[in-house]
């Protein structure tokens, strides 16, 4: 359980990252782009995206700033900060290596 | 870490920002369903749906912001500041308690602090030392030494300086009027020595004590005199200040930390043959044992035959500044700190008590919320978190007592008892003490109630009177009255001991009657020719004698019972010493003794003639006929005074005496006055005419018919028909100066210790009472029941009484056999010994009376309730 809740997280702070790299978003619109953006397989619950856009907040990643959106609402918007670019660039060669890796484990034997 | 706190503070803030966040998200998934075509109550309610539990989602997030400890903790302390308003009562006797105990702890040791552990503002303090030194089986007496047995003592390779010095009060003039400064004069290496630099200008400096030449005549100010005399103007420096015979220009001040003598100014010390008080100060590295086994050469070395002769049998001591002025405090601190561990300990355990009372009550409250899932842990936390809260209430207000405890301790000490130049003040080290204290009280008065507590279980607590529980508390809350009333006990018979010395000293025997006689100092303006001073003298006496309501006036140059040590001289009796023995020697004029009221014993004072012309006569006090004439007879003896060799003024340098000068008859034997102290026998003394010896001051003894105090005034217009210039220092009369410098140390103690007492003896009143409270709450029913049944009313009271007396009763067995496990190892400390059957037993009889006092009020409304309405209401 812990496990496949660790590489959860794992790849929703990528998500989010990933996310916004296209300019600030705030919490819903996080979690629309990454449904719309998977082809509505990926489903983020809201018990995980809110905590980790905290965490990510913690860790200096992120830097969130109230604001409003283009329907006139109030709304607290995330964007990327220099760390966060960086800890993308990480997250994502981190996370391309991954899928290589796996990808060879689980190649078929010719 | 930081941050994490810093989180917390803001955490208020936080959480209504996620809230209104998580909101927001609501709002715009509502807003978008409402443009899919939704309609608005549907799209709001499906909004909140899709979006989950909102509370449970803002909790996990929050978790990501900081430890859970940290905010169990602001829960703890939050649900304990609630619980201690809603307990007002209950919250001011524990805070009190612990204020009382922490505060006097905390006073207490900002005064060891201040004369124990960092009494000094000079520079290598921990290596300036006191020299004593003791001949035959003697006692030691602080080294004095002339200037050239000063430059001799250099020589020795364990010291790095010696310094030199003298203190009196001279004659100057401030703004024209004649005034007395208390100089202190100094040999040139003291500032240096001590290394404390000037406020403004400079110090003077050099090896002056080697030199006879005239010195530069300068002077450097004390802080305090620049601010009295001068307001702290800044253009002092340059200006001039008269000091006996000369004007000394003005060339620094010192900073205020610096008291050395506690003098006014400090102006440079001539050299010459007279005798001076000394400091050394050992080279890095030295040992005291070293330091003393070289120097003890050196000192036989003055007394051998070729200097001041002697049988060369000379022990020295050395003792650091701080241990031989602090040392005669280090006994009375090591005692007080002991009482006031005693005082918190009793504070403690009233808090813990009120803890214990209360957690009856909560007992139901604590056992729900450990039946739903509470951990032990978690509960003793939070009790331990509720009586750290009141520990640091009560450190805040203890620190609080503390200050003003000080202020008025300090207020109170009598001058003589705390070295001239110690500082007493709360600083951060006093401040991290009583943090500490707080927290260690705290945690000590709260742990084994919340140990007892954080174990209730719902079968024994939730019916709320269980049997089990009440024995348990029953057995707690009886120990702590224990503990409270054995340290009672212990703390009055200190009081009773304290109190017994200075029943000791005020009734002692002084020699003298101190009486009606009015003190007042007399400066003489330099160059001193005892001839002239004779005459001046003579006509302020007669003077003096014209003032309505004065009977008698007599000059002296030391005071009966000197503050300090006794001037002493070497003394030569053919025969009988060869002169390495010393006895104290006072100059007084021959109605010194009528005037005091010393009795004769036998043979005669010398007379008026005889004091005028000069005669070599004297008169000794009883123990020194004792002493050196054991079978014989003094009378008609010659003896040979080392004092009276040098009997010429410091500045002129004119004329030696011969040696003949030295020798005096003695004509008369008078009874003994107390010179060494109040508490020690007389010294062997010797009496000699003032007009022997030249002498700066001089003390003007006036006895009255009525009380002493309104002469002064009159006095002084007499004075000052004689001579306009004489300055005349109105003192206080001689039972006051008594008080001041013999009995005030004792009187201080004495109170000091009769407050810890009287603290003490509240504080466990408080915990009997309480006790016997909750003990009585928690049977009221039983009692009902029994009342309505028949019992009486006396039986209920006598019930209640006699257990609640037994616990007090094996309390002061306790504390008798702790007093008599005590007072052998402290027996060296105190003057009076702890066990005295009197002090004990009235110690007894206070915490029984008061102890029975604490029971009776809570049993008698037990035993007097309206049993009737305690049933019906449950009540």
């Amino acid at each position: 359980m812990a496990d496949k809740l660790d590489v959860l997280q794992g790849t929703l702070d990528l998500l989010i990252l990933r996310t916004l790299q296209w300019g600030p978003q705030h919490g819903h619109g996080i979690g629309q782009a990454i449904r719309a953006r998977s082809g509505d397989l990926l489903q983020v619950e809201h018990g995980s995206l809110y905590p980790a856009l905290h965490r990510l907040r913690r860790e200096g990643w992120i830097d969130s700033e109230w604001g409003v959106t283009e329907n006139n609402q109030r709304a607290k918007f995330y964007r990327l900060t220099g760390a966060g670019k960086r800890q993308l660039v990480a997250e994502e060669s981190k996370w391309k290596l991954i899928v290589k890796t796996m990808a060879r484990v689980l190649r078929p034997q010719e | 870490m930081w941050r994490k706190i810093l989180w917390w503070w803001r955490r208020d803030r936080e959480e209504q920002d996620l809230d209104e966040e998580l909101r927001a998200h609501i709002a715009i998934e509502a807003h978008q369903r409402l443009e899919a075509g939704d309609n608005p109550e549907e799209a709001e309610f499906t909004a909140r749906r899709a979006f989950g539990n909102r509370a449970r989602i803002a909790e996990e997030t929050r978790d990501v912001w900081r430890p859970v400890w940290l905010d169990q903790l602001r829960q703890d302390m939050r649900y304990a500041l609630v619980t201690l308003t809603r307990n007002p009562g209950y919250a001011a006797g524990a805070i009190v308690s612990f204020g009382l105990g922490i505060g006097a702890a905390t006073a207490v040791f900002s005064a060891v602090e201040g004369l124990v552990l960092n009494p000094y503002p000079y520079s290598g303090a921990d290596r300036i030392v006191v020299m004593s030194q003791a001949e035959g089986a003697g006692p030691f007496r602080r080294t004095l030494l002339t200037s050239d047995e000063a430059r001799l003592l250099t020589q020795a390779g364990s010291l790095d300086a010696v310094i030199l010095w003298d203190e009196n009060w001279m004659w100057t003039k401030n703004e024209g009027v004649p005034d007395m400064v208390y100089a202190g004069r100094l040999s040139g290496n003291v500032f240096q020595l001590l290394g404390v630099p000037p406020l403004v200008g400079r110090t003077f400096a050099g090896d002056s004590w080697t030199s006879t030449s005239d010195l530069a005549p300068v002077a450097v100010l004390s802080y305090r005199y620049w601010q009295t005399r001068y307001a702290g103007s800044a253009n002092v420096i340059g200006r001039t200040v008269q000091v006996a015979d000369r004007q000394h220009t003005i060339i620094g001040i010192m900073p205020e930390r610096f008291r050395f003598l506690h003098a006014d100014l400090y102006i440079p010390l001539s050299s010459d043959k007279d005798q001076r008080w000394t400091l050394l100060r050992l080279r890095p590295g030295v040992s005291i044992a070293a330091a003393t086994a070289e120097l003890r050469a050196f000192v036989q070395q003055f007394h051998s035959p070729e200097g001041r002769g002697g049988r060369g049998d000379v022990r020295v001591s050395l003792t650091t500044l701080r241990n031989d002025e602090a040392g005669n405090l280090h006994s009375l601190l090591g005692i007080l700190l002991g009482a006031v561990t005693l005082l918190l300990v009793i504070g403690c355990a009233n808090v813990s008590i009120l803890l214990v009372g209360r957690g009856i009550h909560r007992r139901y409250e604590l056992a729900v919320r450990l039946a739903v899932g509470a951990s032990q842990a978690r509960i003793l936390r939070q009790l331990l978190t509720e009586s750290l809260v009141v520990s640091m209430a009560g450190g805040v207000v203890g620190v609080a007592v503390a200050y003003t405890l000080l202020a008025v301790i300090i207020a109170w000490i009598p001058p003589g008892v705390i070295p001239r130049d110690m500082d007493i003040a709360i600083d951060v080290r006093v401040l991290v003490f009583a943090s500490v204290v707080a927290v260690l009280a705290g945690l000590a008065a709260g742990l084994s109630p919340a140990l007892a507590l954080s174990r209730s279980r719902l079968s024994a607590g939730a019916g709320g009177r269980s049997e089990v529980s009440t024995r348990g508390t029953a057995r707690t809350h009886r120990f702590l009255t224990l503990v409270q009333c054995a340290a009672t006990v212990v703390l009055l018979a200190a009081a009773g001991a304290a109190l017994r010395t200075l029943v000791a000293l005020t009734t002692a025997p002084l020699g003298y009657d101190p009486r009606n006689v009015a003190v007042f100092g007399l400066t003489f303006q330099g160059p001193h020719d005892p001839q002239q001073t004779a005459g001046y003298s003579e006509r302020i006496k007669s003077a003096a004698l014209d003032v309505p309501g004065v009977e008698s006036v007599a000059l002296t140059g030391p005071a009966p019972t000197p503050p300090v040590e006794p001037r002493r001289s070497p003394i030569e009796i053919p025969g009988v010493s060869d002169g390495s023995e010393q006895v104290v020697i006072a100059e007084v004029s021959r109605e010194y003794f009528s005037t005091i009221r010393v009795p004769i014993r036998a043979g005669r004072i010398w007379t008026d003639s005889e004091d005028r012309r000069r005669a070599h006569v004297g008169v000794i006090n009883a123990t020194m006929a004792r002493g050196y004439w054991p079978d014989g007879n003094p009378i008609g003896q010659r003896v040979r005074l080392d004092v009276l060799r040098n009997n010429r003024n410091n500045g002129d340098g004119s004329m030696e005496l011969s040696a003949n000068d030295q020798w005096i008859e003695i004509v008369g034997v008078i009874g003994d006055v107390r010179n060494d102290g109040l508490r020690k026998p007389a010294l062997p003394e010797v009496y000699v005419p003032y007009t022997l010896r030249a002498l700066g001051a001089v003390l003007l003894l006036v006895r009255t018919s009525g009380a002493p105090g309104g002469i002064a005034d009159e006095l002084k217009r007499k004075v000052a028909e004689v001579n306009a210039e004489q300055p005349l220092m109105a003192s206080s009369s001689l039972e006051e100066r008594l008080s001041e410098n013999g009995w005030a140390r004792q009187r201080f103690a004495a109170s000091l210790f009769s407050a810890c007492a009287a603290l003490a003896l509240a504080l466990a009143a408080v915990g009997i009472y309480s006790v016997v409270e909750c003990a009585v709450s928690l049977r009221t029913r039983e009692f009902a029941l029994r009342i309505s049944l028949g019992a009486s009313n006396a039986r209920i009271l006598r019930e209640i009484f006699t257990s609640a007396m037994m616990t007090i009763a094996l309390g002061m067995g306790g504390g008798l056999s702790l007093v008599a496990i005590l007072h052998r190892p402290i027996a060296a400390w105190t003057e009076s010994s702890l066990w005295s059957p009197v002090s004990l037993t009235s110690s007894m009889i206070a915490l029984a009376v008061v102890g029975c006092c604490a029971v009776l009020i809570p049993a008698w409304r037990a035993a007097t309730m309206d049993p009737m309405r305690i049933l019906r209401t449950g009540e």
